[in-house]
C-alpha cells in the first residue's frame, strides 16, 4: 500500500460482529501526559484485565482461541465543549436513521420523494423483506447504536461508519475505567472526568423501556463468539439471564424462557447478540440452528421486543451511508451537524465524472463486501486493474462509492516506555428509549503496527479508554 | 365465474420418526375481488401448537412445534370457492410497488435474458399490461414446458439457458422481463382446474390494478384460478419450512384438486 | 437473579465438582511428588489409589503427563479446565469478582506447567481455589446458586475420600454436610442415593467401594 505521511487513507476491516477499525488520533485535550500517574500503572491495569478474563475469541486455522485484549493506558481525551457537539451530532444522527427504518419498512416517503433511489434499497443485502410493516415496540429500532467516527488533522470529526446491527465494544472501557480507578485513583482525584460505569444503567432501561411483559434477557451465539466476553459481562452488570437458543421456545404467540423444573416464564425484551440471518429459521436463513424458530413472528405481533430490531442493516449499508446528510434534512429539516467524510456515488452523473477525473485520489468501496474486502486505492491500482475496474463501474455504477482521503490526527500510545503515535479510531455508542443518549465515553481502538491503518486485534491491536472531560 | 371445490394435500412422510419439530405453512387462500373462499377447512397434524401469522405479503401462515415424535407430516386444506369474480384486484398501497419493480434473487437479468429482451417489440405507448402480454408470448414461445430439467433453485436466467422448465421458471423469466422494464409485478402460487400440483403464475400492475398471466398456459387468469399467496419471487411463497430433530430423509408429495362444482350463473 | 435454566443449574454443580477434584487431587499430588522426588515407583500406587489407568513409562512421564498432560483426560490440568469451561459461562451467575479466581487458577496452572518447581504455583493455585469458595460464600446472594456449587463440591469429596479411603470421621462428615444442603437447591437428584448414603455412614466400618457406587449415581433419576 503506497502512503504519504501526511495521508492516511480510509480502511474498513469487518469482522463478524461488524466490529471496525478505523483511525484517529486525538491530542491530549491540553493536559501533559506526565500529569497522569496512571501511565505508570499500566501493567497493574493490564494485570487485572487478565485476571477478570477481558478477552477476545479468536479464530485462527480453524481452531478457537482466546486472548487478551491489550489495554494502553494513555485515554482518549475529549474535553466537554467537544463532546457537546458530538452528542448534538450522534443524536441527531441517531434520530434520523431511527425514522428512516421506520419509514423504509413503512410509508417508504423518502423513496416516494425520491430522496434516495428506491434501487439503493431494495437491492441491499442490508434489507430484510421480513420487516416490511412491522413497527417495533415504542418504534424503537435502533436501541444501542455504534457510530465510528476520526477527528481529521483540521480537528473536523467525519462520521466513517454507522453500525445499527449488533455493535459492540461498550464493555471494554467500562470494565477499563472501573480497573483504572482502582490502580490509579489519583489521576480520577485530579481530573474531571465524566463516569461511564452508567451504561449498564442506559442498556438496562433501553431494554425496560420496550420490554412487553416479562422478564429481559441476553442472548448470545455461545462462548465461541468472538464477544463472549461482553455478552456476559453486559448481562452480570444488567442483573438478566444470559441465554442461548434452547433457553427459549416459543408457545402461543410469546416467547419464554425454560427453567429448571420445566417452567415458561414470558419473556418480553431480548438483547440479542446474533445476526438477523441467524435469529430465526423460519423467517431467515433456514440452516441456522443456533436461532429461536418462530421468534419473529411473536417479534411481528409485538409480544417481545428485539434489540436491536432486525432489519437496522438497511440503515448501515456502504451506499445508504451517502444519503444520510440527506435523511437529516429531509426527516429532521436540519442541517447535519457531523460530517461524512466525504463520499461520492457514480450511481449519479455528476458523481461519475468527478470521480474519473480525480479516480487515483480516492479510495473505492464495493457496497456489497464487507470484512475489508472490495476495498482499493484508486493509486495503486495497475493500469489493467484500473481498467477492469472502470468498466465493472460503468457497468454496475450503484455497486460502487469513493471517498477522499482523509487526513487525521494521531495518538500515543505506550511502547517499551516510550510514547509513540499511532492510528486509532471512536466508537461511540448512542444509547435510545425515550430519546437517544450519547454515553459519555466509547471505544478507542489502535492499531500496534506503526505502517498498518487496520485496527484489528488479531494483528495484536488494542483499545484505549475514552476520557469526556466534565465542565468544573 | 366459476364455483369451485378445492383440496390441497401436502404430506411429508419420515423415514424415522422424527420430534421438535417446527414449521412455517404458507397455503391457506385468501378472499379478495377475484376469488371468493365460501368455505374452508384445514387439518394440520400434528398439531400440538399451532398460531396464525401473516407475512410481509399479506399471506396467512401457521406455524407450529410438534415436540412427540412423529413419522408423518400433513397439511389438508379442502373448501369452496367462486372464482374469476373480477378480472383484475385493486392494488392497495402504491408505496410497496418499488418493492416488486427491483430485481430479486430469482429474477435478475443475465445475458440470456438480456438477448431476448432485446428481441421483443416494445413500444412506449402499451401500457403495464400491454407489455407484459406481449412478453408473455415470447416467453411462451420461447421456452418448452418440461419438468425435472430445473429445480426449486434455478433462477430465470438459469431456466432460460435450458429453454425448458415448468411453471416456476414460466413466473421468473416473466417477472425479470417486467421488472427490467419497471413494470411492478409479483409471482403468486396457487391452484388451477385439472392441475394435480400447485401451480404458479404471475400479476401484473397497471394503473393501481393488479391483472394475472399464466405464462405457461399462455392465459390470462381466470375462473380455473385459486390462489394461494403472492411474492417477489418463489422464495416469497415457499409453502412449507420446517426443522426437525432425527436422522431421517424425508419424502414431500402435494396433491391438489381443484373441480367445478356449478355452471355459471347466466 | 433467581431464574436458572437447566442448563446453568447443571454448569454449576460441575463446577463445584471439578473445582473440588482439582484442590484435592493438588493436596494428594503435592505429599506424593514430596515422595517422588527420590522414590521411583510411588506413581504405580498413586494410580491405584486415585482409581486411574497408568498410561505412564516412568516416574518423569507421570510427573509431567499427570499434572500438565493435555492429552490426558485423567491430568489435573484438563479437570482445572473443565472447571473453567462451566465457569466462564456463568459469569452472570456468579459474578466478575468469582470467576477471576478460576482465571487466575488457569493462570497459575500454566506457569506451573512451565516450572521447575510446579509446588510452588501449585500453592497459589489452591489458594485461588479457596479464595473463590471464600467468594462465593460472601458475594453470591441467591442460595440456590451457592448450594448448587457446594452440593458439586461435597459430591466430588465424597468420591474422592471414598476412592482414597479417607478417615471414617472425614467421610462421614461430608456426607452429613451433603444430605443438610441438597435439598436446598433445585438440583433433580436421586433421594435413595442420600438415604443408602446416610445408612452406609452408620456402620462400623465403612464400604468405601459401595460408598462410591452410590455417589457416584446420585443425578441419576
Amino acid at each position: 500500500m503506497l502512503l504519504t505521511k501526511k495521508k492516511l487513507f480510509f480502511i474498513i476491516k469487518e469482522t463478524k460482529e461488524s466490529a471496525k477499525c478505523w483511525l484517529l488520533f486525538s491530542d491530549l485535550g491540553g493536559m501533559s501526559m506526565a500529569e497522569f500517574d496512571l501511565y505508570d500503572r499500566a501493567d497493574d491495569v493490564n494485570e487485572l484485565l487478565a485476571r477478570y478474563g477481558v478477552k477476545l475469541g479468536i479464530y485462527r486455522d480453524n481452531t478457537f482461541k482466546e486472548q487478551l485484549f491489550p489495554f494502553d493506558a494513555i485515554p482518549r481525551i475529549i474535553d466537554s465543549k467537544t463532546f457537546d457537539y458530538l452528542e448534538r451530532g450522534l443524536k441527531q444522527r441517531v434520530r434520523a436513521l431511527n425514522i428512516f427504518l421506520k419509514d423504509i419498512y413503512n410509508d417508504k416517503k423518502i423513496l416516494l420523494d425520491k430522496v434516495i433511489p428506491e434501487e439503493f434499497i431494495y437491492a441491499s443485502s442490508g434489507y430484510a423483506v421480513q420487516c416490511e410493516g412491522v413497527c417495533p415496540p415504542k418504534d424503537v429500532f435502533s436501541h444501542i447504536s455504534g457510530i465510528d467516527l476520526v477527528e481529521g488533522k483540521d480537528g473536523e470529526w467525519y462520521i466513517l461508519e454507522d453500525n445499527l446491527r449488533v455493535p459492540s465494544g461498550a464493555s471494554y472501557p467500562m470494565i477499563a475505567r472501573e480497573l483504572c480507578r482502582r490502580s490509579s485513583p489519583r489521576t480520577f482525584r485530579e481530573n474531571h472526568i465524566e463516569d461511564n460505569r452508567n451504561y449498564s444503567d442506559l442498556l438496562a432501561h433501553a431494554l425496560d423501556y420496550v420490554n412487553t411483559g416479562g422478564i429481559s434477557v441476553v442472548l448470545t451465539p455461545g462462548r465461541y463468539n468472538a464477544a463472549y466476553f461482553e455478552h456476559s459481562y453486559l448481562a452480570e452488570r444488567i442483573h438478566v439471564s444470559l441465554v442461548e437458543y434452547d433457553d427459549l421456545i416459543v408457545e402461543n404467540s410469546h416467547l419464554y424462557f425454560i427453567d429448571y423444573s420445566g417452567k415458561k416464564i414470558q419473556v418480553g425484551a431480548v438483547y440479542r447478540r446474533i445476526s438477523d440471518e441467524y435469529l430465526d429459521c423460519m423467517n431467515f436463513n433456514p440452516e441456522s440452528v443456533i436461532g429461536i424458530p418462530h421468534i419473529f413472528d411473536v417479534y411481528r405481533k409485538g409480544n417481545v421486543a428485539l434489540l436491536n430490531a432486525p432489519g437496522n442493516g438497511i440503515a448501515d449499508d456502504k451506499g445508504i451511508y451517502y444519503f444520510v446528510p440527506r435523511m437529516i434534512k429531509y426527516y429532521l429539516d436540519e442541517e447535519p451537524i457531523l460530517s461524512n467524510a466525504p463520499t461520492y456515488l457514480p450511481f449519479y452523473e455528476e458523481d461519475m465524472k468527478y470521480t474519473m477525473e480525480h479516480f487515483d485520489d480516492l479510495v473505492w468501496k464495493d457496497v456489497a463486501e464487507a470484512g475489508g474486502y472490495g476495498v482499493q486505492f484508486g493509486n495503486s491500482m495497475t493500469k489493467q486493474q484500473k481498467q477492469d475496474f472502470i468498466a465493472l463501474l460503468k457497468k454496475e455504477p450503484r455497486r460502487f462509492i469513493a471517498q477522499e482521503v482523509i487526513d487525521f490526527k494521531d495518538i500515543d500510545i505506550m511502547e517499551k516506555g516510550k510514547s509513540v503515535p499511532r492510528k486509532a479510531d471512536l466508537r461511540a455508542f448512542v444509547v435510545s428509549s425515550e430519546e437517544p443518549v450519547v454515553w459519555k465515553s466509547g471505544l478507542t481502538r489502535f492499531s500496534r503496527n506503526p505502517d498498518s491503518f487496520i485496527v484489528n486485534s488479531s494483528q495484536g491491536g488494542g483499545f484505549k479508554d475514552t476520557w469526556v472531560l466534565s465542565q468544573s | 365465474m366459476k364455483t369451485v371445490s378445492f383440496d390441497y394435500h401436502l404430506k411429508i412422510q419420515f423415514s424415522k420418526p422424527v420430534s421438535k419439530h417446527h414449521f412455517m405453512v404458507r397455503c391457506f387462500p385468501s378472499s379478495d375481488e377475484r376469488q371468493r373462499i365460501l368455505q374452508a377447512e384445514q387439518h394440520i397434524l400434528p398439531n400440538e401448537f399451532l398460531e396464525e401469522s401473516t407475512d410481509s405479503f399479506g399471506n396467512r401462515c401457521v406455524y407450529g412445534n410438534a415436540e412427540e415424535e412423529h413419522d408423518i407430516f400433513e397439511v389438508r386444506l379442502q373448501g369452496m370457492a367462486e372464482t374469476g369474480l373480477s378480472p383484475f384486484t385493486s392494488a392497495g398501497h402504491d408505496y410497496q410497488m418499488g418493492l416488486f419493480r427491483t430485481p430479486s434473487k430469482y429474477t435478475y437479468m443475465g445475458m440470456e435474458l438480456m438477448e431476448l429482451y432485446q428481441g421483443i417489440p416494445l413500444k412506449g405507448t402499451m401500457s403495464n399490461l400491454e407489455q407484459a402480454r406481449l412478453m408473455m408470448d415470447v416467453v411462451y414461445h420461447t421456452l418448452e414446458y418440461q419438468s425435472g430439467v430445473t429445480n426449486i433453485n434455478t433462477t430465470a436466467e438459469e431456466a432460460l439457458e435450458c429453454r425448458r422448465g415448468v411453471c416456476q421458471d414460466y413466473a421468473h423469466i416473466l417477472l425479470a422481463l417486467c421488472r427490467h422494464v419497471g413494470i411492478p409485478c409479483r409471482y403468486v402460487v396457487g391452484m388451477l382446474i385439472g392441475e394435480g400440483a400447485s401451480h404458479a403464475w404471475v400479476e401484473i400492475y397497471d394503473n393501481h390494478r393488479w391483472f394475472g398471466l399464466d405464462p405457461t398456459n399462455f392465459t390470462e387468469v381466470d375462473d380455473n384460478h385459486v390462489k394461494l399467496s403472492q411474492g417477489r419471487d418463489y422464495q416469497d411463497c415457499i409453502l412449507n419450512r420446517g426443522m426437525f430433530v432425527g436422522d431421517a430423509s424425508q419424502e414431500q408429495t402435494v396433491a391438489v384438486r381443484v373441480e367445478q362444482i356449478a355452471a355459471p350463473n347466466q | 437473579m433467581g431464574i436458572k435454566s437447566i442448563v446453568k443449574t447443571d454448569r454449576l454443580y460441575w463446577l463445584g465438582r471439578y473445582l473440588e477434584r482439582v484442590y484435592t487431587t493438588v493436596l494428594n499430588f503435592k505429599t506424593s511428588y514430596d515422595i517422588m522426588i527420590e522414590e521411583g515407583a510411588e506413581y504405580e500406587k498413586y494410580c491405584k489409589h486415585f482409581d486411574i489407568p497408568n498410561i505412564y513409562t516412568d516416574t518423569e512421564d507421570f510427573l509431567t503427563k499427570y499434572p500438565f498432560g493435555e492429552e490426558n483426560p485423567d491430568s489435573i490440568i484438563n479437570n482445572l479446565k473443565r472447571a473453567y469451561d462451566n465457569g466462564i459461562e456463568l459469569r452472570e451467575e456468579i459474578g466478575s469478582e468469582s470467576l477471576a479466581y478460576i482465571q487466575l487458577a488457569i493462570y497459575a496452572m500454566n506457569r506451573a506447567a512451565q516450572s521447575e518447581a510446579p509446588m510452588m504455583e501449585f500453592q497459589k493455585l489452591s489458594d485461588d481455589i479457596l479464595a473463590f469458595w471464600g467468594c462465593i460464600d460472601d458475594m453470591i446472594e441467591d442460595e440456590n446458586t451457592r448450594n448448587l456449587l457446594k452440593v458439586g463440591k461435597r459430591v466430588e469429596r465424597i468420591d474422592l475420600y471414598g476412592r482414597l479411603h479417607k478417615q471414617k470421621v472425614d467421610v462421614v462428615r461430608e456426607i452429613h454436610r451433603l444430605s443438610g444442603r441438597i435439598n436446598r437447591c433445585s438440583l433433580h437428584y436421586n433421594e435413595r442415593v442420600i438415604e443408602n448414603l446416610l445408612r452406609l455412614a452408620e456402620q462400623p466400618e465403612l464400604d468405601y467401594p459401595q460408598i462410591v457406587f452410590e455417589v457416584d449415581r446420585i443425578l441419576e433419576l
